[in-house]
């Protein structure tokens, strides 16, 4: 990024506190400039998929719950 | 959210718990114990109330802790509870967090440290193997390690807010 020029040969501070803030501005313009494009953002591992992977649907039925919770409720009944 | 009640309890915990017995295991007689059922209802309707059990973490915790805790039925307390558990998971639709065993235990270990992790090795996965450690947690008072049973059901709380979550949102995002 090209550092934006504050011009006028005033130092940065001394404009910021005047109240003349071209520099600033300019540089938010440059981040905002950085944001990612759509094709970009949706390349990149969003909130839902990462979610996917930390959390995993049960059935929608108590019978078509896998083996382990069958093993359970059998352990259970040792107890 | 959606709740478990007594006529589902009948219809499919019951036959949940029938349809999974050890060899030789008497099916506990929960349709014949009328003071059972009685208590069981009671537990049913408090956990809807938002006053107590305003989080679904609550609720489930609730469920979960009055129903192995508190002995209401001669026998399979403990798989009953498991089983009003899972039901009010599927009912709601409820995702459960991946984690490893050593992690299930980890988290069992911090709410619970008096309690010796059993890794049995009969029960494959490790969420069924968390809620089996559980379910003795709660079952038996000497292992409970708090002073009563809100303390109790307190952690359970925390822990079924980190492991579930419901509509989007984990309850909570530390054990």
């Amino acid at each position: 990024m090209t550092r934006p020029r504050c011009g006028l040969g005033r130092a940065p501070l001394l404009r910021y506190a005047a109240g003349d803030t071209p520099m600033w501005t300019s540089w938010l313009q440059a981040i905002i400039r950085k944001r990612p494009t759509p094709e970009r953002r949706s390349s990149r591992p969003g909130p839902r998929q990462s979610d996917a992977r930390r959390f995993e649907e049960l059935p929608d039925s108590l019978t078509k719950l896998d083996e382990s919770y069958h093993a359970l409720l059998r352990e259970l009944a040792k107890r | 959210m959606r709740f478990v009640d007594l006529p589902r309890c009948v219809s499919v915990v019951f036959p949940f718990i029938h349809a999974h017995l050890s060899a030789h295991e008497p099916a506990p007689p929960y349709d014949e114990e009328t003071e059972g059922l009685k208590a069981l209802d009671t537990v049913l309707t408090l956990a809807r109330e938002d006053r107590y059990y305003p989080t679904f973490a609550a609720k489930a915790a609730y469920l979960f802790c009055a129903l192995a805790g508190a002995q209401h039925f001669t026998n399979g307390n403990k798989r009953l509870a498991v089983g009003v558990l899972l039901l009010f998971l599927v009912l709601n639709r409820a995702k459960v967090r991946t984690l490893s065993i050593e992690q299930h235990r980890d988290l069992v270990a911090r709410r619970f440290p008096d309690h010796q992790w059993e890794p049995n090795p009969s029960i494959p996965g490790a969420h069924a193997l968390f809620l089996y450690n559980l379910a003795i947690i709660a079952g038996d008072r000497p292992r409970w390690g708090v002073g009563d049973f809100p303390a109790l059901r307190g952690r359970v709380e925390r822990l079924f807010g980190y492991v579930y979550k419901v509509n989007g949102f984990a309850t909570d995002q530390a054990a």
